[in-house]
């Protein structure tokens, strides 16, 4: 199977690229943000961007690794206004006690993507396009802006936290990668 | 736990939410695109009916201001109209200070007569000089004339004067 290459400024081609990557960018955001709803107003958004920046893309990077590089700018937007947000809230409901979530929201993997909500945003971002979309280094560094030699400590990072977060049922994190977290720990517990 | 137990897991919890199809037409780009394609389009419009509005109340103002249908009329109606408009001339800077009475008083009129009399002498002095002939010879008796003969213009009038031949006639 050949993939056409997309030509810049074309609108059948930029709609080709919805359809192929909304459901990805869908799911990275899904577990960036934790929240179906705010993950597909964030895509969306996102396709508007890019859409108005189509003529002028050059396909110098993959097109679902720019796409991805707005939309998690927009996913780390939409995380600060929530957090100041919820922030409102817990002064609103002091002394209240919380809600207990509802059963319909609940959904398979819960408490994998509430961990994940946790990490910093730039951490869970790692995580979702190394360990679910299988991106190299080379496209983890484009989609997030850093060098590729910062990316295994990154990952390494969000292994250890993730793994606070999900205590020990979840067992042992993926160890492969070029910064392994159990390099990573021993390093961090010898330097402190 | 393998290794990929940790991938799968975060596969089936990421894909547990099942996103909308991703169809282009319901997409938020393609619905600002619309707009977009709407607002620039009715823009036209907005252009087109303004300036048809425009033109409707110019003929219904010319027609009514000049009670014919005839776009000729209208043309010089609205000729007449910008001539009448107008501002006249403003007077020249030339005139403004006669005006002023302060200079009046001045006597500056004076040199202006003088002046155009001195440009007007050169018409009398060759009228005298035509002329002077005719009154030596009517009124010869007049003694200033005689001082002025025996004077510079002696030799002048002595080559034409016939008084001194004049003579011979009571010889006749």
């Amino acid at each position: 199977m050949t993939e056409e290459p997309y030509r810049p400024g074309n609108l059948d081609d930029f709609d080709r690229l919805y359809r192929e990557s909304y459901p990805r960018l869908f799911r990275t955001l899904f577990g960036v943000l934790g929240d179906a709803a705010a993950a597909e107003d964030c895509v969306q958004e996102c396709f508007l961007k890019a859409f108005l920046a189509w003529p002028k893309w050059r396909p110098d990077a993959p097109a679902e690794a720019w796409l991805h590089r707005i939309a998690l700018n927009l996913a780390h937007s939409h995380r600060r206004r929530e957090r100041l947000r919820e922030a409102g809230e817990v002064v609103r409901r002091l002394g209240r006690p919380k809600p207990e979530p509802d059963p319909v929201e609940v959904v398979e993997g819960a408490d994998l993507v509430a961990a994940l909500r946790k990490l910093p945003p730039d951490l869970a971002t790692a995580m979702v396009l190394r360990h679910y979309h299988g991106y190299s280094n080379r496209e983890l560094g484009y989609v997030l802006g850093i060098s590729e030699r910062t990316i295994g400590s990154r990952l390494a990072r969000a292994r250890l936290k993730l793994r606070t977060e999900l205590g020990p049922d979840w067992g042992s994190l993926p160890t492969s990668g070029p910064a392994d977290v159990d390099s990573y720990v021993s390093s961090e517990v010898g330097d402190a | 736990m393998p290794e990929d137990g940790f991938e799968d897991r975060l596969r089936r919890a990421l894909e547990s939410p099942r996103p909308a199809a991703p169809t282009p037409v319901q997409a938020r780009y393609r619905q600002a695109r619309a707009i977009r394609a709407r607002r620039s389009r009715s823009a036209w419009l907005r252009v087109g009916t303004s300036f048809a509005a425009g033109a409707i109340a110019a003929v219904i103002v010319l027609s009514t201001s000049t009670g014919s249908a005839n776009p000729r009329v209208w043309q010089m109606k609205v000729v007449s109209t910008l001539v009448d408009l107008r501002p006249e001339p403003a007077p020249t800077p030339t005139s403004t200070p006669t005006a002023t009475p302060g200079q009046e008083q001045g006597g500056t009129p004076q040199p202006k007569a003088a002046g155009k009399g001195a440009k007007e002498t050169p018409k009398p002095t060759e009228k005298p000089d035509t002329r002077t002939p005719e009154p030596k010879e009517s009124s010869s008796p007049s003694g200033s004339e005689d001082h002025s003969g025996d004077g510079d213009g002696s030799e002048q009038h002595g080559g034409a004067s016939p008084a001194p031949t004049a003579s011979p006639h009571p010889e006749n």
